[in-house]
């Protein structure tokens, strides 16, 4: 008797164990990437009953909408809740499962899913679409309607099978709570898109387009699904298309279609549509630089569309400004991670040489500021000389510098005087003897003649750049 | 029944057959060298009993010429070996090789492990001319620096799959090594082990097994070599 208690025990140790260990593991390898399941899990956190958006869609939706606007001018508590190439009845369960939790004022729907035809996508966009939701007959079901061969129902729900191989591309941000998002729980849905603009022609005139095409039985079901529990909640919908470069006529007929069902459902059913294709030039978007690529604005023409969008929503729903309300604190938190990001991303794709250091001195209070002046950079009249020099820099006997939050907590001449700075905070800083500056373990010497520097940001806990400055004002990186 | 016990430990190909796909040798030998007659005839007629019984073995596992060279090879190795040990007893005792040390039985084991090898390779090739080429360029095209200059990570397994591949070889190998040296089952053996080391093992083991896997939609079961037979 006395042994078979003893074997039960170590039974339960060794299955308590083993299921600590293995949850870890799984959350490590989870699926919870930004265009993935990343907006689903944050969601689950958001305080209860705050969310008065809910914005849903594909990334058309998530990369255009901007959280962090609409509450600065507007004090709307939104959410983008989507995930890559997010088809319709994707959208539908992603509907079911929010409202299990928030009950908002507007459902907006971003319907550029319905220009696809496919009724069943490939096997990563199930995975970014299936993965975020929690076990549940929600789950289960939105699984079974995404998948095309049901043997393989099983390995989506319970998640694993489906995510176990991205142990080949482990890195150190999965081991991170907040898997390198450094807003975390603050996470409002955002994907800011920093690509360098892709000039094009201009915008489609697409509102001349009246042809419609008939929507897939699969996009119409859905949709019709999605108006549906939008009614029953008593809650208004929005369907909405965000602009974008890349829209041709095919597309627009797509949309006329969803136009006319919402007609035949009544506008006074709460249920509305509008193309903002169409109102490009009055909400002021610039086809040449408000836009990442064909599909996606940048985080630019985010900002611009969403002045415009806010005031939209302002308008013509009951919308209340919580800004100040402690309730909707990481709302603030956002918009502040917002301007962070925004701001390095800025310095990031800065290409002259004194404009760029200004940038990065404008946000000093929060970054360690590695600065190395190698070669013949001696030339007084250098514009990036100056800005080193207004910063109390004393660029004339010294060549290596560390500035800390706004602080200069190092500087000697490499050339005379032996020494090493160091900081337990943000990794080894410099090897003086070799001439060398590192900062969170990056070595960076990109010029042999002008200044090298290095910049990384305590707040978020990123590295912002590393980058030479030539003499002409140039920049370069390594990769360059 | 044990199906394989250490069969890359084999020092004769005659001792890798004791240990490799025990149930079919087994069988094989019960119910068609042995009834051929077995070794309890004439030396010519054991000979031929080994090779007919290696062709249908190699037969058995599929019905293509790569496979039948397969068996045909193991006979031929056999029948070889046997034609030749009393020249190789001689040359032993001329040279004063030691045939008691460890380095002699290392020296076996590597010797079945080339002849197995080799055999392999038709066992794998989908026809004899793939197998004809594959052997030709491995004596043509004799280049080292294959192995280091990252073609091997385009075979099919990236730089972190190669990776997890070499510990669990290296893994593999260990198991193998206690069981041929203590002569027992690696559970029986981890079972004479404290609690502690047990569970790391089986946590080892079943986190491996679910990470590492290969399984889930992208895997189709049949890609396994070994599935068809």
């Amino acid at each position: 008797m006395k042994k078979m208690a003893k074997n039960i025990v170590v039974s339960v140790v060794f299955v308590a164990l083993m299921a600590g260990i293995l949850y870890r593991v799984k959350d490590v390898l989870d699926l919870n990437v930004q265009d993935g399941g990343y907006a689903m899990e944050r969601f689950y956190e958001q305080p209860a009953d705050s969310v008065e958006v809910l914005n849903l869609g594909s990334s058309h939706m998530y990369t255009s909408a901007n959280p962090a606007v609409l509450w600065d001018l507007y004090g709307i508590a939104s959410y983008n809740l989507g995930a890559s190439m997010q088809p319709v009845w994707n959208t539908y369960y992603y509907l079911q499962e929010a409202l299990k939790y928030q009950h908002p004022k507007v459902i907006v729907m971003d319907v550029f899913a319905v220009s696809k035809t496919a009724d069943f996508q490939e096997s990563q966009c199930v995975g970014m679409n299936t993965q975020g939701l929690k076990v549940s007959q929600t789950r289960m079901e939105n699984v079974q309607v995404s998948v095309a061969n049901e043997s393989e129902d099983v390995d989506y729900f319970l998640g694993f099978p489906i995510y176990h191989t991205r142990y080949d591309d482990i890195r150190e941000s999965y081991f991170r709570d907040d898997h390198g998002d450094g807003s975390g729980v603050n996470y409002k849905g955002f994907a800011l898109q920093c690509i360098s603009t892709t000039p094009v022609g201009g915008f489609t005139d697409v509102a001349s387009v009246e042809d419609v095409n008939s929507l897939t039985d699969k996009n119409r079901e859905y949709l019709e699904r999605i108006i549906a529990l939008a009614k029953q909640e008593e809650i208004p919908l929005l369907l909405v298309v965000a602009p974008y470069t890349g829209i041709t006529y095919e597309d627009k007929k797509y949309y006329n279609a969803v136009e006319q069902m919402v007609q035949d459902a009544g506008s006074g059913d709460g249920v509305a549509f509008v193309d903002f294709n169409e109102m490009c030039e009055e909400i002021g978007l610039d086809p040449q630089n408000d836009f990442a690529e064909g599909n996606h604005m940048n985080y630019y023409g985010s900002e611009i569309y969403s002045k415009f969008y806010g005031a939209y929503l302002m308008e013509r729903y009951d919308l209340t400004d919580h800004r100040g309300d402690e309730k909707y604190a990481t709302w603030d938190a956002d918009s502040a991670f917002y301007k962070k990001k925004a701001a390095n991303v800025d310095i990031w794709k800065t290409e002259e040489g004194a404009a760029y250091l200004k940038k990065v001195f404008a946000q000093q209070d929060r970054y360690t500021i590695g600065i190395l002046l190698s070669g013949d950079w001696y030339q007084e009249e250098l514009p990036q000389l100056a800005v080193l020099e207004e910063q109390g820099l004393d660029i004339w006997n010294k060549n290596m510098f560390f500035i800390q939050n706004g602080e200069q907590v190092y500087a000697i001449n490499c050339g005379e005087e032996a020494g090493d700075y160091y900081d337990n905070a943000y990794g080894e800083a410099a090897a003086c003897d070799r001439g060398m500056l590192y900062l969170d373990g990056i070595r960076d010497f990109v010029t042999d003649t002008g200044i090298n520097l290095v910049i990384y940001d305590n707040d978020l806990g990123e590295l912002v750049d590393a980058v030479g400055i030539c003499n002409d004002g140039t920049i370069v990186r390594t990769e360059d | 029944m044990e199906n394989f016990n250490t069969p890359y430990f084999a020092r004769s190909i005659k001792d890798f057959w004791r240990r490799w796909h025990i149930s079919l040798s087994s069988w094989f030998r019960d119910y068609l060298y042995i009834p051929l007659g077995g070794n309890r005839c004439s030396r010519g007629r054991k000979y031929f009993n080994i090779m007919v019984t290696f062709l249908v073995s190699g037969l058995w596992h599929g019905a293509n010429w790569t496979y039948v060279i397969w068996g045909g090879l193991h006979g031929l190795y056999q029948v070889i070996g046997q034609i030749l040990m009393p020249i190789r007893k001689k040359a032993v005792q001329a040279l004063q090789i030691r045939t008691d040390c460890s380095s002699y039985k290392w020296g076996q084991m590597f010797v079945t492990f080339a002849l197995t090898t080799f055999a392999w390779i038709f066992f794998r090739a989908d026809s004899m001319s793939d197998a004809a080429l594959y052997i030709q360029r491995m004596f043509t095209e004799w280049n080292p620096w294959t192995l280091f200059d990252g073609q091997l990570y385009a075979l099919g397994l990236n730089r972190v799959e190669m990776k997890v591949f070499i510990v669990a070889l290296v893994g593999m190998f260990l198991v193998d090594l206690i069981s041929y040296q203590k002569k027992m089952r690696i559970d029986i053996y981890l079972e004479q082990q404290n609690l502690l080391f047990q569970w790391l093992v089986a946590i080892l083991l079943i986190v491996s097994v679910l990470v590492f896997g290969k399984y889930g939609p992208a895997i189709a079961s049949n890609q396994f070599i070994y599935f068809q037979f």
